[in-house]
C-alpha cells in the first residue's frame, strides 16, 4: 500500500472527511504553516457535499453511502421515457434500502467501474415498487440504462447550494485566492411557486416598476419593504419601535403584506422556513444581506458554481491545501486513538500509523453519533428547460402547508446537457412525511415538462455524541439553508481555535 | 475559450494540465517552459499551482495557463475539479521508470472520464537525456501514443530538449480545434457570462452613476 | 459618482506606483510643452497631429489642443480630397472611441466628435446611434451621452423618415424608464418627443396615448413617490393639454391617485405637497370646485410639513400664505 511511506510521520493537523468545512479548515491550516494530512474513507471528495454523474450516484447509493447519514434512497423513473408525462406517484420506483442494497452491492463488487451502475440496476429491478406489471419496470430499467450510457454531462450534487454575492463564503474565496479555481454564473431569477403557477419575485426597484402582475398598491408596499427594511438605520428604528416581534408579524402588521407578497418577502427573499421562528431584527438583516448582494457582480444576489457550488469549492480548497503542502489520502478507513503521553493522537490508516497533534473530523468519523437535523431531498432530471435554458434560478414552493427550497440548474453551469434541466428540492423533516410535498413542489415548478428521473433521499446530519475532547474538533454538515455561508462561519470558528 | 475582456494583453486563454506519476518531472517541465529554469532538487511538488506564459501563434497572442498537480497525484487523489475546463493535457512519464510508463494507461482513463470530450492530449517521455538508465525506448512511447491516437515527444527538462516544442505543438493543436473550426461554435464557448469573483468591476454598469 | 453609495477610501500608493506616477507626469509635461511649441510655431503637419493625439489620450480636457488639432486636420493635404477626408475623419472617430473610454464626460471630446461627424462626407448616423445605445447601456444616466443622442437623432431625421425616428426614440425612453424610473434624461427626452407624436394622431389615439402616459406616471409614483421625475412629468403633461377642461380632468385623476397612495402611507412628503398644489391648480382653473374642507385640509398639510421638514419650511410657509389669501382661509404656518 502506497500510504506506507507515511508510516511514522507526525502532522500538526489531521483532518478526517473532505466535506466543505473540513476542506476550508485543511486549506487554511496548511496556509497558516501547519503540516496537514487530509483523509477521506470514500474514493471521492466532498463527503456530504459530493457531486456525481448519475451512474456514480447510483454506485454511491449502493456501495458508499453511509447508512446513518442517508437511510433512504429511492429512484423514480418515467417509464414512458420522453414520450409522455407520468405522475411521480405512479412511476416505477427503485428502492435502495438495506436489503436490496446488500444484494446489489455483492454482485457489483467484481464489476468493472464502467458497468457497476447498470449492473446494480439489474439487481435492483426486482425490488422496484409501483411495478403493477413487469413491463413497466422493464421499460423503466431501459430508460435508466439509456441514460447511464451518456451520463457524464450530468453533475448531481448531494447538497446543492449557492453562494450569496456579499456573503462570508465569497469573501473567504477571494481572501484565500480560490477565485482563480472556481467559475461562477449568476443565479438570475428568484421564483415563488404555488400549485397554480410560478411567478418571478421582483427584487429591485427596476423589477417592481416593470412588473405587470402587481397592482400599484402592491408595488408601493414592496417598495416600502425594500427601502426601509433594507436600510440598516431605518430597520433598526423599526425593530426598536415594534419591540422585535416575529418578522412574519412585522411584515403583516407594519407593512400590510399578505398573500403572495408576504410569501415573496418572507419565504423567497428572507428564506424563512415553515417552522422557523425568525424575529424582526434577524429578518431585516436577511433582507439587507440579500439586497446588498445585488449589484456586487451584476443584478443577482446569488452565484452558482460551474459544475456545482459546494462540491467544486470543496475540491478547490483541497487543491489549495495541497499547493500549500497538505497530503491527501482517499479510500482509507481510519481510527483515532489518544496517544499515551501528554496529548496528541495516534491515527492508523491501513498499513501506516501517523501521529497528530490535533484532529478535525466530520462527525461521521466520531466513535458515537446521534442524529441531528433531518432533511428530505429530491433531485429531478427534466426533459426540457422549464425556467429558461441558459440560466440558474432559485425558487420557493409555498403551498399545501409547506415551504420547499428549490434550485433550478441548466447547461449554464454545466449541470446538465443542452436541452435538459434539473431541479433540486429540499425541506426539513423525514421523507415519509414530506415526499408528497416534494412531489407537489416539483410538479408545480416543472409544469408540462417531463420528470425523467427523480431521486428522493432522506439525509441526517450526524452529531458527535461524545463531548469534544481537547484538540478534537467536529465540523457540521450541509444544513437546510440555501447558501454556503454557515459552512464558512463554522469552519472559521474551528480555524481560529486551531491556529490560536 | 475565453477572449479576454478586461485585459487586452492577449487574445485567447488556454488552460493546460500536466499529469503523470510522482517524480516524472512534471513541475520541472512546467518551470522550464514558463521560467526557463531547472531545479533538480524537486522531490515532491509543493507550492506550484499554475504558471502562465503568453505565446504567439499565427499572429494571435495566446495566454497559456498551465496547471500542476500540486502533489495530489502522489496517492492518486487528484480532484475531478482539476480537469474542469482543460483544453489540453500533457501525459508525462519518465523514460527511466517503467512503472510511470505503465501507469499512463490509468491516467489516460482518468482524463477520458473527467476531462471534457475532445480535449487535446500529448504523451511526453521525460528525462530523455539520461541514456544509461533508460528503460522505456522511444519506440515504446510512440507505440503507446499511436494506440491512443495522440501526439508524442521525448523531452528533457534538465537539458532543455523539446520542452518548448511539446507545449507549442499542444497549443497549436488546441487552436486548430477550437479557433480555426468556426463551424463548431459550441466548442469555442464564450465564457462571457461567467463571473470572476475577484472582478467586481462588472457591478459598476449596474449601479447607476450620473453626472 | 453613484447615488447612495459611500466612496471607498483610496489605497495608499506603493513606492513603485509612486515612481511610476512620477515618470508619467514627467512624460506628460514634456509632451505638453512640445505641443505648445509646435502650436506657437504654427506647425500643421502629420507629426504635429500625432503629438496632439498622444497628449489628448493622456488628458481630454485641453480644449486648446483640440482646437489646434482641428486646425491641423483642415490644413493637411488630405482634407482637399473627399475620399481621403472621409478616411481621415473615420480614423478620427476611431481615435475618439478610444478617448471616450478614458473619460466619457469630457465636453471637448464630445464637441470634437460632433465636429468630425458633421464634416464627414458620408456620415453614418445609424452606426453612431448604436454607439450611443452602448454608452447609455453602460451608464443610463449619463447626461453627455443623452445630449449627444439628441444631436445624432436630429441628424438622423434629416436622412430618414422623421416620424418613424421619433416613434423609435419614444420607445427607447420607455425602455430606459422601465430600467430606471428615476432616469431624468429619459423622462426629459420623452417630454420632448410626446408633443410631436400627439399632433400626428387622431382624437381617439390621443386619448390612448395620454392614458398610457398617465399609467406610466402612476406606476413611477407608486414605485418611488419621493422621486421628482414623474411628478415633474405630471406637471408638464398638464401644460400640454389642449383645454382647461382636459386639465381639470387630469387634476382630478392626480388627486384621486394621491389620495389612494396616502391611504397606504399618510406621511409621504412629496405626495402631500403634490396634493396641495393639485388643489391649488384646480381652484385656479375652476374657482369654487375646491370645497372648504379640502382647503382646510391643505392648510393643515402645509402646517404639518413645515414642522417635519424644516429644510423646506420657507417653501411651505410661502405656499400657505399665498393660498390663505386666495382662498380666504387662515394661514396655519404663521
Amino acid at each position: 500500500m502506497a500510504e506506507r511511506e507515511l508510516d511514522g510521520q507526525s502532522f500538526d493537523v489531521v483532518v478526517l472527511g473532505t466535506g466543505l468545512e473540513e476542506a476550508i479548515i485543511a486549506s487554511e491550516a496548511a496556509a497558516g504553516g501547519k503540516s496537514v494530512l487530509h483523509i477521506d474513507r470514500n474514493p471521492y471528495y466532498g463527503g456530504a457535499y459530493a457531486c456525481f454523474t448519475l451512474s456514480a450516484l447510483i454506485e454511491w447509493a449502493v456501495c458508499h453511502r453511509d447508512y446513518r447519514q442517508v437511510p433512504i434512497v429511492e429512484i423514480l423513473v418515467n417509464s414512458e421515457g420522453e414520450k409522455q408525462q407520468q405522475k411521480l406517484t405512479d412511476q416505477p420506483t427503485f428502492v435502495i434500502d438495506k436489503n436490496s442494497r446488500e444484494i446489489a452491492a455483492a454482485f457489483i463488487a467484481e464489476s468493472p467501474a464502467a458497468s457497476r451502475a447498470s449492473e446494480a440496476l439489474h439487481r435492483l429491478a426486482p425490488f422496484a415498487t409501483n411495478n403493477t406489471c413487469t413491463e413497466k419496470t422493464d421499460s423503466a430499467t431501459t430508460t435508466l440504462l439509456a441514460f447511464l450510457q451518456n451520463d457524464r454531462n450530468y453533475q448531481i450534487e448531494l447538497a446543492p447550494k449557492v453562494a450569496l454575492c456579499r456573503g462570508r463564503m465569497i469573501d473567504l474565496l477571494i481572501d484565500s485566492g480560490i477565485g482563480e479555481y472556481v467559475q461562477f454564473r449568476g443565479v438570475e431569477h428568484n421564483y415563488l411557486v404555488r400549485d397554480n403557477g410560478v411567478e418571478r419575485v421582483p427584487e429591485s426597484k427596476e423589477d417592481i416598476f416593470a412588473c405587470t402582475t402587481l397592482s400599484l398598491i402592491e408595488k408601493r408596499k414592496l417598495m416600502r419593504v425594500i427601502t426601509s427594511v433594507a436600510d440598516n438605520e431605518q430597520s433598526r428604528r423599526i425593530v426598536e419601535e415594534t419591540g422585535n416581534i416575529l418578522f412574519d408579524k412585522l411584515l403583516r402588521e407594519k407593512f400590510k403584506l399578505d398573500g403572495k407578497l408576504l410569501d415573496a418577502v418572507l419565504r423567497c427573499v428572507a428564506r424563512v422556513g415553515m417552522n422557523e421562528n425568525v424575529n424582526a431584527a434577524e429578518g431585516c438583516e436577511r433582507i439587507q444581506r440579500y439586497v446588498s448582494s445585488m449589484g456586487r457582480y451584476g443584478r443577482m444576489a446569488y452565484l452558482c458554481g460551474l459544475y456545482g457550488a459546494g462540491s467544486e469549492i470543496t475540491q478547490s480548497f483541497c487543491r489549495m491545501c495541497a499547493v500549500s503542502g497538505g497530503t491527501y489520502i482517499l479510500s482509507k478507513n481510519v481510527s483515532v486513538q489518544p496517544a499515551n503521553d501528554n496529548g496528541g493522537f495516534t491515527i492508523s490508516l491501513g498499513s501506516a500509523t501517523v501521529q497528530a497533534e490535533k484532529v478535525v473530523m466530520d462527525p461521521t468519523y466520531a466513535s458515537t453519533v446521534t442524529s441531528g437535523i433531518v432533511l428530505s431531498r429530491a433531485i429531478c432530471i427534466l426533459d426540457a428547460p422549464v425556467l429558461g435554458d441558459d440560466t440558474t434560478a432559485l425558487a420557493t414552493y409555498v403551498d399545501n402547508g409547506g415551504v420547499v427550497s428549490l434550485l433550478y440548474v441548466t447547461q449554464a453551469t454545466m449541470a446538465v446537457p443542452k436541452g435538459k434541466s434539473m431541479l433540486y428540492a429540499w425541506v426539513e423533516g423525514g421523507l415519509s412525511e414530506n415526499k408528497n410535498l416534494l412531489c407537489h413542489a416539483i410538479s408545480a415548478t416543472c409544469g408540462t415538462a417531463i420528470p425523467l428521473i427523480t431521486l428522493f433521499m432522506e439525509t441526517h446530519l450526524l452529531k458527535a455524541s461524545s463531548s469534544a475532547t481537547a484538540d478534537i474538533y467536529f465540523t457540521n454538515g450541509p444544513d437546510a439553508t440555501v447558501d454556503l455561508d454557515n459552512a464558512a462561519v463554522a469552519a472559521n470558528n474551528i480555524i481560529e481555535l486551531l491556529l490560536k | 475559450m475565453a477572449a479576454s475582456q478586461k485585459n487586452t494583453s492577449y487574445d485567447y486563454l488556454m488552460k493546460l494540465l500536466i499529469i503523470g506519476d510522482s517524480g516524472v518531472g512534471k513541475s520541472c517541465l512546467l518551470l522550464r517552459f514558463s521560467d526557463d529554469q531547472f531545479t533538480p532538487s524537486f522531490i515532491t511538488t509543493i507550492g506550484i499551482d499554475f504558471k502562465i506564459r503568453t505565446i504567439e501563434l499565427d499572429g494571435k497572442r495566446i495566454k497559456l495557463q498551465i496547471w500542476d498537480t500540486a502533489g495530489q497525484e502522489r496517492f492518486r487523489t487528484i480532484t475531478t475539479a482539476y480537469y474542469r475546463g482543460a483544453m489540453g493535457i500533457l501525459l508525462v512519464y519518465d523514460v527511466t521508470d517503467e512503472r510511470s510508463f505503465n501507469n499512463i494507461e490509468n491516467w489516460y482513463m482518468n482524463v477520458e472520464q473527467h476531462a471534457s470530450e475532445g480535449v487535446n492530449k500529448i504523451l511526453i517521455g521525460n528525462k530523455c537525456d539520461v541514456d544509461d538508465r533508460r528503460v522505456v525506448t522511444e519506440d515504446m512511447g510512440r507505440a503507446l501514443a499511436d494506440k491512443f491516437n495522440i501526439k508524442f515527444k521525448e523531452t528533457s527538462a534538465k537539458a532543455n530538449i523539446n520542452v518548448e516544442q511539446a507545449f507549442l505543438e499542444l497549443a497549436s493543436d488546441i487552436k486548430r480545434r477550437l479557433l480555426d473550426t468556426a463551424s463548431q461554435p459550441e466548442n469555442a464557448t464564450s465564457d462571457g457570462n461567467n463571473i470572476d469573483i475577484n472582478d467586481t468591476q462588472r457591478s459598476t454598469s449596474q449601479n447607476t452613476p450620473c453626472c | 459618482m453613484m447615488h447612495g453609495k459611500r466612496r471607498v477610501a483610496a489605497k495608499e500608493p506603493t513606492q513603485d506606483e509612486k515612481e511610476e506616477a512620477r515618470q508619467q507626469l514627467e512624460q506628460y509635461c514634456a509632451l505638453n510643452s512640445r505641443v505648445m511649441d509646435l502650436k506657437a510655431q504654427s506647425v500643421f503637419t502629420a507629426d504635429a497631429l500625432d503629438a496632439t493625439r498622444q497628449l489628448l489620450e493622456l488628458n481630454t480636457e485641453l480644449h486648446t489642443v483640440w482646437n489646434y488639432r482641428r486646425t491641423i486636420i483642415k490644413k493637411l493635404d488630405a482634407w482637399k480630397d473627399t475620399e481621403r477626408r472621409q478616411k481621415m475623419l473615420e480614423q478620427e472617430l476611431e481615435f475618439l472611441m478610444k478617448v471616450i473610454r478614458n473619460n466619457i464626460k469630457s465636453y471637448w471630446m464630445w464637441n470634437h466628435r460632433m465636429w468630425a461627424l458633421s464634416l464627414l462626407p458620408r456620415a453614418t448616423w445609424r452606426k453612431e446611434l448604436s454607439l450611443v445605445d452602448k454608452l447609455i447601456g453602460m451608464d443610463a444616466r449619463n447626461y453627455h451621452a443623452w445630449d449627444y443622442r439628441r444631436f445624432v437623432i436630429a441628424r438622423l431625421k434629416d436622412t430618414e423618415d422623421s416620424d418613424a425616428v421619433d416613434e423609435q426614440e419614444f420607445a427607447f425612453t420607455t425602455a430606459q424608464i422601465n430600467r430606471d424610473c428615476a432616469n431624468h434624461s429619459a423622462w426629459h427626452n420623452r417630454s420632448k418627443l410626446l408633443p410631436a407624436i400627439l399632433t400626428r394622431v387622431d382624437q381617439q389615439r390621443r386619448e390612448e396615448v395620454l392614458q398610457t402616459e398617465n399609467e406610466l406616471i402612476q406606476n413611477a409614483i407608486y414605485t418611488d413617490p419621493e422621486d421628482q421625475n414623474a411628478w415633474l412629468y405630471y406637471d408638464w403633461l398638464l401644460d400640454i393639454q389642449k383645454s382647461d377642461e382636459d386639465r381639470i380632468r387630469l387634476l382630478h385623476n392626480k388627486i384621486a391617485a394621491i389620495r389612494e397612495l396616502l391611504e397606504l402611507e399618510e406621511d409621504g412628503k412629496r405626495p402631500l405637497v403634490e396634493l396641495v398644489s393639485g388643489f391649488a391648480e384646480l381652484g385656479r382653473l375652476q374657482p369654487g370646485s375646491v370645497t372648504d374642507a379640502e382647503k382646510e385640509e391643505c392648510m393643515e398639510i402645509l402646517r404639518t410639513l413645515k414642522g417635519v421638514d424644516s429644510y423646506h419650511a420657507g417653501r411651505y410657509a410661502d405656499m400657505s400664505s399665498t393660498l390663505s389669501k386666495r382662498w380666504n382661509v387662515s394661514d396655519l404656518c404663521v
